[in-house]
């Protein structure tokens, strides 16, 4: 596979069907934005919600999106890890190893990334340097959102950057799916992680609102109640923010 | 031993080989520069590591890759780097895996245990093994072994 950057033109329609995680990762590296893979996907009602907002262009809220989850502020870097343990205490209600390794890779990549690499400056470089103590105001702080079912645990996060646009998600899915996978890049960000929560998860949502906030949703489903070939991806890009 | 913050290297003589035991968190604070100095065969115990972010993979990549044509093996891996070894194919790059942890739920107690297995046993793991916490339930192998053992293929 080309390791050139990509150029998405248009929008392709909605991909629907049973796929693996890595036939999705191609679709989406071809430019699918909504994607949903179930065994009968047609007749998935969150495939009608994504149908709709496409059309529409607003969001959907997905029945996986806890309307009384749990709401946190991130406003220093150092209290990132004892944020995420206190997610993990809070959402996985047994000892389920696989689960608690899965919320936290998706906790800490997501709120890393919207700590180091959501905000740019002029050159298009992270304005923030990826070791730097940060301590943001309310107005840069990250907000977290999470909470959890006897099926699985979902966690949103949000930062006030506006940066990660869908061509970023997809070179970082083309550069590790690709035959070579490339890694050892030293500088940048939105790389690895996304791929490793695009690993990870079962539903995810990307909200872009460019130069304002990027939020990401994600639903981790327990090992235990799920189909791995049962998930989604949706990005959406100018939704007002929530 | 040589010490960071977050992650504490030790390394230790065994039968005549170099083994350093590694405990913590491998980050973007982790500095693995000082390894670069102990000449090889090494053998890596990750038995204590916690856990490993994307910065710390994209780390311990770049090490391995200095480290060059040096004899690598990997033993005692939790979970947390199996899935690694798994998903990034640079991570264990030629290393060989001398045994991992395979994880047990009790079906009855939902009690955990880390059993560890070496290689020679990586194709014929029990799904099933006795609970010696409630005595009274089975564990089970918690994953599948072609997902959990396809770092050996």
């Amino acid at each position: 596979m080309s390791n050139e950057a990509l150029k998405i033109v248009g929008q392709p329609p909605l991909v629907c069907g049973i796929m693996t995680r890595k036939e999705a990762a191609l679709h989406i590296i071809g430019g699918a934005r909504n994607l949903h893979s179930h065994l009968s996907a047609t007749k998935d009602p969150t495939v009608s919600l994504t149908t709709r907002a496409v059309k529409e262009g607003v969001p959907p809220t997905y029945h996986w999106e806890l309307k009384d989850a749990a709401h946190d502020l991130l406003r220093k870097s150092e209290d990132r890890s004892s944020l995420i343990e206190k997610i993990i205490a809070a959402t996985v209600r047994s000892q389920k190893r696989d689960l608690i390794e899965k919320v936290r890779t998706v906790g800490e990549e997501l709120v890393t990334n919207a700590l180091y690499h959501s905000v740019r400056s002029s050159d298009g470089k992270d304005a923030r340097a990826r070791q730097s103590q940060l301590s943001l105001n309310d107005n840069e702080a990250v907000k977290i959102a999470y909470g959890s079912t006897p099926e699985g645990v979902y966690i949103a996060v949000e930062d006030n950057g506006g940066s990660l646009g869908f061509n970023d998600i997809a070179q970082a899915l083309q550069r590790c799916y690709g035959q070579a996978p490339i890694i050892e890049n030293k500088e940048g960000g939105a790389g690895l992680g996304l791929f490793m929560v695009f690993e990870a998860v079962t539903h995810m949502k990307v909200e872009l609102n460019p130069g304002k906030s990027t939020r990401i949703a994600c639903w981790i489903a327990d090992p235990k109640v799920y189909s791995p070939k049962h998930f989604s991806f949706n990005f959406f890009d100018g939704a007002p923010l929530v | 031993m040589i010490q960071n913050d977050k992650l504490k290297f030790e390394q230790v003589v065994r039968g005549g080989n170099k083994v350093v035991l590694l405990q913590g968190v491998i980050d973007e604070d982790t500095n693995l520069a000082p390894l670069l100095k102990l000449g090889g065969p090494l053998t890596f115990n990750f038995k204590g590591v916690t856990s490993i972010n994307s910065l710390g993979i994209r780390s311990w990549v770049n090490f391995i890759k200095e480290l060059g044509d040096t004899v690598i093996v990997y033993e005692e891996c939790p979970p947390v780097i199996v899935r690694q070894l798994n998903m990034i194919p640079s991570f264990k790059a030629g290393a060989r895996v001398a045994s991992v942890y395979v994880p047990y739920v009790c079906e009855e107690c939902e009690a955990e245990k880390l059993a560890l297995t070496t290689a020679s046993n990586f194709d014929s793991v029990a799904e099933y093994i006795p609970c010696e916490a409630c005595q009274k339930g089975e564990m089970e192998f918690d994953g599948t072994p072609e997902q959990y053992f396809a770092f050996a293929k």
